[in-house]
C-alpha cells in the first residue's frame, strides 16, 4: 500500500533522509520511531506530497507522490504534529469546511460528519466553538478531519504527543479501529513503547537513517544481543563482583543502591550457566541469578545515539 | 451556492464577528464626516444658483478621492495576513493536502477579502447618492467611480496577498503591503513630480510643458481624477500634457520634430495596469504555493 524507495532530501549541506526505504501492507499500522530530528516529520511530508524530495521515489496505492500529487491526496488522510484548527469555528463547520476541500458531495457530508464524531467520540461537542476543545478533544477532531474524504492511508505525525495517558489510550483505541476498517497507518513517535502493542511493523529510524524495521519481536530479538543478568548475594557482594568482572562475557557491571549486580553479558547460555557456577563454587550466598529482558525504552536507548538531541 | 469552500468559510468568518459590522459603520460615518464637512465649508457663507451645481460635482469628487484612500488604508490590512495568517495558525500544510487547487486556495482567500470591500463601498452607496441631490452629476460619471474603485481594491488586495505568500510573518506582510500601497499612492505622484523637475529644462527649451510621467498612470486617485467631471482641477497630473506639433532647431543645430499626441486619460491606462499587476501578483503569489514548494522546510 506505501512504498519507500532510496528516499534522500537535503537541506543545504544537512542531509535529513538518506535513503530511507520501506514497504507498508495494506490494513497494517507502521510505527515510524526515532529521537527527535531523525528524519521521521521529513518522510510524511513527503508522503503527504508537502515536500519534494532531493532523491528517491515514493508510492501510495502504487501511485506515485512525487508525479501525481493530487491523486496521492485523495488517497491518504495527514496529520500533523500540531492541531491547526481555525477560531470562530464550530467542530461541523471545521469537518464540513474539510470535507468541501476534498470535494465530497454536499448531500453525503452531513451523515459522514455525524459518522466521524461518533467514532471520535465527540459527538456532544458537535455544537462547540473548536478552540473551545481540549487537547484530547482537539487531537481527536484532526484524525476526524483526516478521515472526511474515506482515505486508505493514513499519515499520523506523533498523534498522542501531548496528550494525558487517558487521551493516549483513547487515542490508541480508535487508532486500532481505523486498523479494523482495513486503513493502513503510518504513525510516528519517538516514544517506542507507545507503539508497540499497537503496530504491526516498527521501523527505527535515525539521523536520516532507517536502521532497524520488522515487527517489535524481531527487532528486540535482532537488537538484543546483549542479556542483563541480576545477581543478588545475600553477603560479600565485592567478591562476587569480582568473580563476575573476571568473566570474560561480561561487558560491564553496575551495583545498584538495594546490593544487587547489573550485569550486562555477551555470552550464550552456556557460558551464563558457568558464570552462575563460579558464584555457587566460590561458596557465595546467591540469592537470585536471573537474566531480565531489557525494556523497549532501554532497548530504543541502545539502538539509537539520541542524534538531533 | 457558493463553489469555492475556502471563499465561502472566510465569508462566515468576515461576518460572524462584531468587529465586522463596526468597520462598516466606522467606514460609513468616516465617509459621511468627509462630506458632512465639505458640505459645511462650501455652503458656511452662501448657497444658491449655480454654486449648487457646482457644490454636487466637488463633493462627489472629494467622496471618490476620500473612498479610494480609505480602501488604500484598509485593503492591505485585510489581504496581508490571509496566508502569512494560515501559516502562523498551522492550518495551512492543512489546506494544502486537500484536494483544492492553489489557484482555487487563492481565488477563495482573495474574493473573499475583495467581497467585504464591495460590502464597504455598497455601504456607502447611499452618502454618494445625496450628490444626486444637486445635480451635475452623471450615472456615467457614479459608475466610473465604482470602477475605478473596484480595480484599485482588487489591484491593492492582489499586492497584500502576494506579501502575505511571500512573507513567513503576517506583521512583515502587512508592513510591506502598506509600504507598497502608499507607493501606489503618494510615491508614485511624488516620483513623477521629480522626473517632471528634472525634464523642465529640456521641455522648456522648446517652449513647451513636459509629458506627464509615465508612472503617474499607476495612481488610482490621479486615474479617478481624469475620470471625474472635476477631477482635473483636484487632482495633480490628471490632465494629459498635449505636446504640441512642433518644428524647431534644437541647440545642436539638429531639427526637432514633434508630432501631436492625443493622450489616452489616466484612467484606461490605470486600469490596465491594474490588470497587469494583478495578474502578475496571483501568478507569482499560487507559484510561491505549491505545496511541494511551500513545505521544503526542515522536519523533525
Amino acid at each position: 500500500m506505501i512504498k519507500v524507495e532510496g528516499l534522500k532530501k537535503t537541506y543545504g549541506k544537512m542531509e535529513a533522509l538518506k535513503g530511507v526505504s520501506f514497504e507498508i501492507e495494506q490494513g497494517s499500522i507502521f510505527g515510524f520511531v526515532g529521537p527527535n530530528g531523525a528524519g521521521k516529520s521529513t518522510t510524511l511530508k513527503i508522503l503527504a506530497t508537502l515536500m519534494a524530495p532531493t532523491e528517491g521515489k515514493a508510492f501510495i496505492d502504487g501511485v506515485d507522490v512525487i508525479k501525481y500529487p493530487k491523486k496521492v491526496r485523495a488517497l491518504m488522510g495527514y496529520m500533523p504534529d500540531f492541531f491547526g484548527v481555525y477560531e470562530r469555528i464550530k467542530v461541523t463547520e471545521y469537518l464540513d469546511f474539510y470535507a468541501s476541500c476534498y470535494r465530497v458531495a454536499e448531500r453525503k457530508r452531513r451523515s459522514i460528519i455525524a459518522d466521524l464524531l461518533e467514532l471520535t467520540d465527540l459527538s456532544f461537542k458537535a455544537d462547540a466553538y473548536v478552540d473551545s476543545l481540549s487537547r484530547g478533544m482537539k487531537q481527536r477532531l484532526c484524525l476526524a478531519r483526516s478521515l472526511v474524504h474515506d482515505p486508505k492511508v493514513l499519515l499520523l505525525d506523533e498523534p498522542a504527543s501531548g496528550l494525558d495517558p487517558r487521551a493516549r489510550v483513547e487515542m490508541r483505541e480508535l487508532l486500532r479501529e481505523l486498523k479494523n476498517m482495513g486503513k493502513s497507518i503510518i504513525i510516528s513517535s519517538h516514544i517506542l513503547p507507545e507503539l508497540a502493542e499497537l503496530c504491526t511493523e516498527v521501523g527505527i529510524i535515525e539521523g536520516g537513517e532507517l536502521i532497524a524495521v520488522g515487527s517489535v519481536d524481531d527487532i528486540t530479538a535482532q537488537l538484543q544481543q546483549e542479556k542483563l543478568i541480576q545477581v543478588k548475594v545475600q553477603e560479600k557482594i565485592e567478591a562476587a563482583r569480582a568473580i563476575v568482572e573476571e568473566n570474560p562475557w561480561v561487558v560491564a557491571v553496575n551495583e545498584t543502591a538495594d546490593g544487587v549486580l547489573q550485569v550486562r553479558f555477551s555470552g550464550n547460555g552456556e557460558e551464563q550457566q558457568k558464570l552462575l557456577r563460579a558464584l555457587v563454587l566460590a561458596e557465595l550466598p546467591v540469592l537470585s541469578f536471573a537474566e531480565s529482558s531489557n525494556s523497549l525504552e532501554d532497548l530504543f536507548m541502545q539502538i539509537t545515539k539520541g542524534v538531533g538531541r | 451556492m457558493i463553489v469555492n469552500p475556502v471563499l465561502a468559510k472566510e465569508l462566515r468568518d468576515r461576518v460572524r464577528t462584531w468587529r465586522s459590522p463596526l468597520l462598516i459603520t466606522i467606514y460609513v460615518l468616516a465617509l459621511a464626516q468627509i462630506g458632512g464637512f465639505v458640505y459645511y465649508l462650501q455652503t458656511r457663507y452662501s448657497y444658491g444658483g449655480t454654486q449648487a451645481l457646482r457644490l454636487g460635482v466637488e463633493l462627489f469628487g472629494i467622496l471618490a478621492i476620500a473612498q479610494l484612500a480609505l480602501i488604500a488604508f484598509l485593503a492591505p490590512g485585510m489581504t496581508a495576513s490571509i496566508i502569512s495568517g494560515e501559516r502562523e495558525r498551522q492550518t495551512w500544510p492543512l489546506l494544502l493536502v486537500t484536494r483544492l487547487s492553489p489557484f482555487s486556495i487563492v481565488i477563495g482567500k482573495l474574493l473573499s477579502a475583495i467581497s467585504y470591500i464591495v460590502l464597504l463601498i455598497l455601504a456607502s452607496m447611499p452618502i454618494y447618492s445625496m450628490v444626486f441631490l444637486f445635480g451635475s452629476v452623471a450615472m456615467r460619471d457614479l459608475l466610473l467611480v465604482v470602477l475605478i474603485s473596484l480595480a484599485t481594491t482588487v489591484t491593492i488586495a492582489s499586492l497584500g496577498l502576494f506579501c502575505s505568500a511571500l512573507f513567513k510573518r503576517t506583521i512583515t506582510a502587512i508592513v510591506i503591503s502598506y509600504l507598497l500601497s502608499f507607493f501606489l499612492f503618494g510615491g508614485t505622484l511624488i516620483s513623477a513630480a521629480v522626473i517632471q523637475n528634472m525634464n523642465m529644462e529640456k521641455w522648456s527649451r522648446l517652449n513647451q510643458i513636459p509629458p506627464t510621467p509615465f508612472i503617474v498612470n499607476f495612481n488610482p486617485i490621479v486615474a479617478l481624477g481624469s475620470a471625474l467631471p472635476t477631477g482635473m482641477d483636484m487632482v495633480p497630473f490628471a490632465r494629459r500634457t498635449v505636446v504640441r506639433a512642433v518644428s524647431t532647431t534644437f541647440i545642436t543645430g539638429q531639427p526637432v520634430t514633434v508630432k501631436p499626441v492625443e493622450p489616452m486619460p489616466v484612467w484606461q491606462v490605470n486600469l490596465m495596469l491594474d490588470a497587469l499587476i494583478v495578474l502578475i501578483c496571483l501568478l507569482l503569489t499560487v507559484w510561491l504555493i505549491r505545496p511541494q514548494r511551500a513545505g521544503n522546510k526542515k522536519g523533525g
